[in-house]
């Protein structure tokens, strides 16, 4: 096992299996996401409550889940960058902060959009989700400035990663603050022990929209850690030979 | 068509997603941007070392 992993975390390795990965993760997301967006918006009912702009969740839950995820998948990479001293990790870490930034703009600005018609009001500063939320994207720009204002290397992949676990600590605080504090956002309606309480036929373009939007992010997430893999590995042999037979061909 | 524009909240809701489909357009843009940007860059200074 420790050597399967060695071997993908080597850089000529994992560019390789990228490469191949990008355009299958890339379609299947696409048709994942036409297919959660045809009957999420046409085919699904309306809810008893909310009428249509429940349809908001088909955009706002993957974009939420998205940034938790990347932040928490740069807190691992960052761990594993600064105890076993991998360089992929780092390359992971940096290409993923700005699709992190990304969707967590996205899964702000949604959730206001969402927020107007149901709560009567586009932003509410004592919510503890939409503050905890906030503080990320806030994360995501530090990190990306902390590391644009250090010229060596190596100390800004190391300062950047300890900002990175520091901040850590937001992940759990975000997905727990509508249990553990009174919040106009609504608990989970997926992760709940007794199953998910949403109908079935509004379930399934749910679910088609966040497994095809991770998809097509991971498609992203690899296209940018190949580019750093190979401007971080720029001396190596590898590289050279890759780059000149890529002119050749 | 007409119900297409009858939904209700539409407007909240056609921006959603229209917001969503813009923001996967620029990270994808971006990404491959970004690809181009550093292969083209470390073929260039391959390319000086070998002159060199």
């Amino acid at each position: 096992m420790m050597k399967f992993i060695h071997k993908l975390a080597s850089p000529p390795h994992f560019y390789s299996i990228s490469s191949v990965l990008i355009p299958w993760l890339a379609i299947t997301g696409l048709i994942l996401i036409l297919f959660g967006v045809v009957n999420g918006l046409f085919i699904a009912p309306p809810d008893y409550q909310q009428g249509d702009a429940y349809r908001i969740i088909y955009v706002h839950v993957p974009a939420a889940y998205i940034s938790m995820m990347t932040y928490t998948l740069m807190a691992v990479s960052s761990v594993i960058a600064l105890i076993w001293r991998i360089k992929l990790a780092n390359a992971i870490t940096v290409s993923a902060a700005p699709l992190g930034a990304w969707f967590t703009f996205l899964a702000l600005i949604t959730g206001s959009i969402w927020g107007k018609p149901m709560w009567g009001t586009w932003w509410e500063w004592g919510d503890p989700r939409l503050t905890s939320e906030l503080l990320m994207l806030f994360l995501y720009f530090g990190y990306m400035a902390l590391r644009a204002s250090i010229s060596d290397e190596k100390k800004a992949d190391q300062l950047s990663s300890i900002l990175i676990l520091v901040g850590a600590i937001n992940v759990p605080v975000i997905h727990y603050s509508v249990e553990w504090w009174s919040s106009l956002h609504q608990t989970s309606t997926l992760l709940k022990i007794d199953g998910p309480s949403i109908a079935t036929s509004m379930l399934i373009p749910l679910l088609s929209m966040i497994f095809g939007t991770t998809l097509y992010f991971l498609s992203l997430l690899l296209i940018r850690t190949k580019s750093e893999v190979i401007m971080r590995q720029k001396s190596s042999r590898w590289v050279k030979e890759l780059l000149k037979g890529a002119q050749n061909a | 068509m007409l119900e297409f524009f009858s939904m209700g909240y539409a407007s909240f809701v056609y921006s959603s997603f229209f917001i969503f489909f813009m923001v996967l357009l620029i990270c994808t843009k971006q990404s491959v941007a970004l690809n181009k940007k550093y292969h083209r860059k470390v073929k260039m200074l391959i390319d000086q070392t070998d002159i060199k």
